[in-house]
Formats: structure tokens, C-alpha cells, sequence
């Protein structure tokens, strides 16, 4: 029997042994993540980590090999419409009404999830007014900037106020200006209690707006959880200046399955589990010595080289 | 209403009343005829369309006008009434090209494929209602015409037929109906094979237009009660506007017209469970 939105037991998103195929290819191999409703969640991994797959999977746009997938206690693939109702979907690349000005698109979209064509106008009036998009609402989008082709797709997902945001690299093409101004829109539609997930290569935008990670390499789930926990591994994060060739002590890192990189405060990195003894057998076998050792806070970006060099 | 104006209260979400997913077909439909409307070609061809109407009704007047007594004008009604039929439909395979050829191919170029995808949108019912459209304005591009020229024919002749006339009524509404519900779900089943306008439009003229010839140099298309012959598309539309109009020949041109339309509905009803697959490949 279906279940309903309270049915859901806290589980705005939920995939259990997620498997998808290309032919023989194993794209997404038994991901298994539960994300609870209104959290922002980053959904990270190197290219070909299966982010894109897993993005399709959820929306019912592929059919998985294995496993399966709730959204608010339903499956996309047994109950289509009634998931679509409860999604909205920014796609990463161009994608719009054609020969339709950025107004009508919105209204269009809006009526195409069952908002009545009154309702929608004046819904997407205020949302294109809330993006900033006043001025150009009736231009057609054909003749749009890239940031504001970005900006219409948004409307357009969340014309008709979905509860749960699949966002395909939001930030993709965008000047660092209209980066920070996406990341507030987001972070507002966040804190109004939607549920975000946000596919992103760029790990300083994610760590400024969502609060867990779903991280994946080769396909598995490398990390699921609060953004916090991963990063609050500080004490697996360590800071170092060395005397001698730092490159060859990266290199023998390196071959210890854990990336660094060298900042203006020196190298720092972060080992898979709370023992440093690693550092002092690479600084031995690079021939360095090590002229300061501390732990300390790291970057979202640290923790991610540290998680996937240690994994 | 959305609960709070969220450009002056920050987001807030709508809660406002939702039409039943039925009501997506006619949304669907409505916007589609609204893009075929404002297409510059179609409104063009829309017009041309009238003009064999406007030269029947001058040349009924001319021939009325110089043998007004007591002459029947049936079999001159007829000729003329049929004729005019199949340039309107020989135009509307041109409407099909202009009005249909994109319904799908421009949403496949701007990737809106995913945008129908990911809403609450059956996709079967999205590819019915674009070719409702199309066909819709196929259908007042044929018919109307057809019944403004029996309507002059009422003012015109004297001596009306009225039976005659109701019949010519009843095929001219037959015939827009079946030309344009195969011309447009035609031209849509190409039009959700391409990225570009321009290679459904083309598609669909060399078959309508080819598939003439071929069966011409098939030795079929001499004879005219060879059904074979039928495969050719203007012999296929000049049977059935003679059936309808005239009631020359037998039913064959009908069921002809019936099985087209049935293949392409059966064929366009399998393309729709393709779509995901084409908007994931983009």
C-alpha cells in the first residue's frame, strides 16, 4: 500500500542498495543514503563517481538495476506523476520552452504541475521578482545571459513550490557575483524548509550552503552525513611545514593513499584515521624534516581530498 | 495564493488549489496551439488557404451569373467543391510542415524535453495533445473553407439541393477531420525524431509528395481502383475527397485514411515511452 507524506518516517529522500547499469557498466553501485526533510544536501564526487546517474535515478528518468527509492514515502517509478507533483528539477545544462519569453516559461511551467493559469501568473510574477528578474521577464530567454538562464531554470523549478529541489551544478558558468547571489536564493528557499539536493563540482559553494554530504566515488557512497562531521575530522587534519623537497614528501604521501596540498601556512592534509605516524615514514622516506606538526580545522575541500585519497 | 508575496517575505511556499493531472492534456494543447498560431509560415499558409475557396465562390457567382435560368448546378458544384478540396488539403500538407514539424523538435533543441519530465506530465498525453493541436488547425484549415463555399452555395444557387449540400457539409467536415488527424500526428511522429525543425518539415513533404512518384514508377498509380495505388498519398487524398463529395468509388479510401492513422497513433504512442530515454541522451 502507498504510503503517505507522514508515512515517510523522516525520510525526505531516501535510497536503499541503489544499482544502476549502462549495459554492463555498474554506474551506481548499492548506494544506500537516507536524507532527512528541509536538509541542503551536497552532492559530491569526481567526474564519472556516478552523480549524474544517481541525479536520474531519483528522478525517474532511469530505471535501476537494483534497489529502490522513496521520495515522502513514494516510489518514483511506481507513481510518477504523484513524485513529479512533489519535485522540482533544475537541469545542468540550457534547457527551456522554446519561442517563450522568461514570464511565460515560468507560467507555463507553473501550469504543467496543476497550478490554475491565474494562480500561476501571479505566482511566477513574485518569483521572478524574488530572483531579480523583474526587468527581463519578458524577454525570451533564447537572448538570456548565462546567469540568467541559470536564474529562469530556477524559477522554473520552483514555480509550483515543490518540497523536495534536485539541483543539477546551480553554480555552473556563474561570475563569482552571481555565484554568491545563487548561493543566498538557494539558502533562502532552504531555510523556508525545502529539501535541496545539490550536485556541484565546486566544494567551496556546497560547503557554503548545505549542512549534510552525500559523497560518491566509483559509483559507492564514500560519505553520507552532516557536513560537519566531515569536516570536523580535525583531529585527522593536520598542518606541516617542512625543510627540504616538500614535493618529494607529497609524493610519498601519495603513495599512501592520502593527498595534500600546500597553502600559504604550508601543507596540510588529512589522514584517514587519528594516528600521524604516516607523516613521519613519508617525511623518512622523502628525506625532509618536519619543522612544525599541528592539527588543526580543514576545508570542506580538505576533508574531500582527504576522504577520497583514504577511501 | 501562495501563502505571503515571497518577493517581499522572503520564499514561502504556494498553497493554493491544483488542477486534476487530466487537466495537463489541455495545457499542453493550449500552449501548443498558441506556438502553431504564432507562427509566422502557418498564419501565412492559413491565408493562402482560402484563396481556392475565394475562386470557387467568384467562378459559382460567374457561372450563376451567365446561365441563371433554370440551370442545375450540381454536377458543376461538385466539380468545382472537390477540386478546391484537394488544393486546400495539398496546402495543408504545407500547414502540417510549417504548424507541426516542431512541436517536439524545437523542445528536443532546448532540452525542455527534461523540464515535461520532471512535472507531473504523462508523457503519452503530452505527445496526444500537441498532435490534437496541430491536427485541430489542420482541421480549420480544410473545413473551413470547404463550408464557407457550400454557404455561398446556399445564397448563390436558386434551385438548392439542400440533401446534396447537407452531404457536401458532412464530407467536407469528414475529410478536415481525417486529413488532419493524419497529416498532424504524421508530422509530429518526425518531429520526435529530429532536433530540427527543418528535417521533419522536409521528411514529411518528400513522403507525401515521393511516395507518388514511387508508386507512379511502380506501375500502380494508373490505375486508379488499383487500392495498391492508395499507398501513393495525393492519389489516397483524391479517392477519399471523391468518396466524401461525390460518393464515387467505394469505402476503400476511408479505411485507407483509417489504418495511416492508426499506424502513426500506434507508433506515436510507442515513441512516448522513448522520451525519457531521448531527453536523458539528449
Amino acid at each position: 500500500m502507498e504510503k503517505s507524506f507522514s508515512d515517510s518516517g523522516g525520510v525526505a529522500l531516501g535510497a536503499w542498495g541503489l544499482t544502476v547499469r549502462y549495459g554492463s557498466l555498474l554506474a551506481v553501485d548499492s548506494v544506500s543514503f537516507e536524507l532527512p526533510p528541509g536538509s541542503v544536501t551536497g552532492l559530491v564526487g569526481p567526474n564519472g563517481s556516478g552523480k549524474s546517474t544517481l541525479l536520474k535515478t531519483l528522478l525517474g528518468f532511469l530505471v535501476p538495476a537494483g534497489g529502490r527509492v522513496e521520495v515522502f514515502g513514494l516510489d518514483p517509478m511506481a507513481t510518477p506523476l504523484r513524485f513529479r507533483q512533489l519535485i522540482g528539477y533544475m537541469p545542468e545544462h540550457e534547457s527551456f520552452f522554446p519561442s517563450l519569453s522568461g514570464l511565460d516559461g515560468v507560467v507555463y511551467a507553473g501550469r504543467l504541475a496543476g497550478m490554475p493559469k491565474e494562480a500561476a501568473y501571479s505566482r511566477a510574477y513574485e518569483v521572478l521578482d524574488y530572483l531579480g528578474m523583474d526587468e527581463v521577464r519578458l524577454r525570451p530567454v533564447e537572448q538570456y545571459s548565462v546567469g540568467l538562464k541559470q536564474k529562469i531554470k530556477l524559477a522554473q523549478a520552483i514555480v509550483h513550490s515543490p518540497r523536495l529541489l534536485l539541483l543539477d551544478e546551480p553554480m555552473g558558468g556563474l561570475d563569482p557575483n552571481s555565484r554568491d547571489e545563487m548561493i543566498r536564493l538557494l539558502a533562502g528557499i532552504g531555510g523556508a524548509g525545502v529539501t535541496i539536493v545539490l550536485s556541484s563540482h565546486v566544494l567551496h559553494d556546497v560547503e557554503q550552503l548545505c549542512d549534510r554530504l552525500l559523497a560518491l566515488q566509483g559509483g559507492k557512497v564514500a560519505f553520507s552525513g552532516p557536513r560537519k562531521r566531515l569536516q570536523g575530522r580535525g583531529d585527522n587534519a593536520w598542518s606541516l611545514r617542512l625543510k627540504g623537497d616538500s614535493a618529494l614528501f607529497m609524493e610519498a604521501m601519495a603513495k599512501r593513499g592520502i593527498q595534500c596540498s600546500v597553502q600559504a601556512a604550508g601543507i596540510k592534509l588529512v589522514l584517514p584515521d587519528e594516528s600521524n605516524k604516516v607523516i613521519f615514514e613519508a617525511a623518512l622516506e622523502a628525506g625532509v624534516e618536519i619543522r612544525e606538526l599541528k592539527g588543526g580545522d580543514v576545508t570542506l575541500e580538505e576533508a574531500f581530498l582527504g576522504l577520497m585519497g583514504g577511501s | 495564493m501562495s501563502g505571503g508575496r515571497i518577493n517581499r517575505d522572503g520564499y514561502r511556499h504556494y498553497t493554493g488549489a491544483l488542477l486534476s493531472p487530466e487537466s495537463r492534456f489541455w495545457v499542453v494543447f493550449e500552449q501548443q496551439l498558441f506556438w502553431v498560431i504564432r507562427n509566422r509560415r502557418a498564419r501565412l499558409l492559413l491565408l493562402v488557404a482560402l484563396a481556392p475557396m475565394v475562386v470557387s465562390v467568384i467562378a459559382l457567382m460567374a457561372r450563376m451569373g451567365g446561365d441563371a435560368a433554370g440551370f442545375s448546378t450540381d454536377g458543376f458544384v461538385e466539380e468545382m467543391l472537390k477540386g478546391m478540396l484537394i488544393a486546400e488539403v495539398h496546402i495543408g500538407a504545407f500547414i502540417a510542415a510549417a504548424a507541426g514539424s516542431g512541436a517536439v523538435a524545437d523542445e528536443r533543441r532546448t532540452n525542455a524535453m527534461l523540464l515535461y519530465l520532471s512535472r507531473p506530465v504523462c508523457e503519452r498525453r503530452y505527445l496526444l495533445a500537441k498532435g490534437l493541436a496541430v491536427a485541430s488547425l489542420l482541421f480549420v484549415a480544410i473545413a473551413l473553407p470547404g463550408l464557407l463555399f457550400v454557404v455561398a452555395d446556399i445564397m448563390v444557387v436558386a434551385n438548392i439541393n439542400l440533401a446534396m449540400t447537407g452531404r457536401h457539409a458532412l464530407g467536407i467536415v469528414a475529410l478536415g477531420a481525417l486529413v488532419g488527424t493524419a497529416f498532424g500526428s504524421t508530422v509530429l511522429l518526425f518531429s520526435t525524431l529530429a532536433k530540427r525543425a527543418a528535417y521533419p518539415a522536409l521528411a514529411w513533404l518528400a513522403l507525401f509528395y515521393f511516395s507518388g512518384m514511387l508508386v507512379g514508377m511502380a506501375g500502380l498509380a494508373g490505375d486508379l481502383d488499383n487500392n495498391l495505388s492508395m499507398l501513393a498519398l495525393p492519389i489516397l487524398i483524391h479517392r477519399l475527397t471523391s468518396w466524401l463529395v461525390e460518393g464515387v468509388g467505394g469505402p476503400a479510401p476511408l479505411f485507407a485514411a483509417l489504418c495511416w492513422i492508426a499506424l502513426v497513433l500506434g507508433l506515436l504512442v510507442w515513441r512516448s515511452g522513448r522520451l525519457r530515454k531521448l531527453a536523458v541522451l539528449r
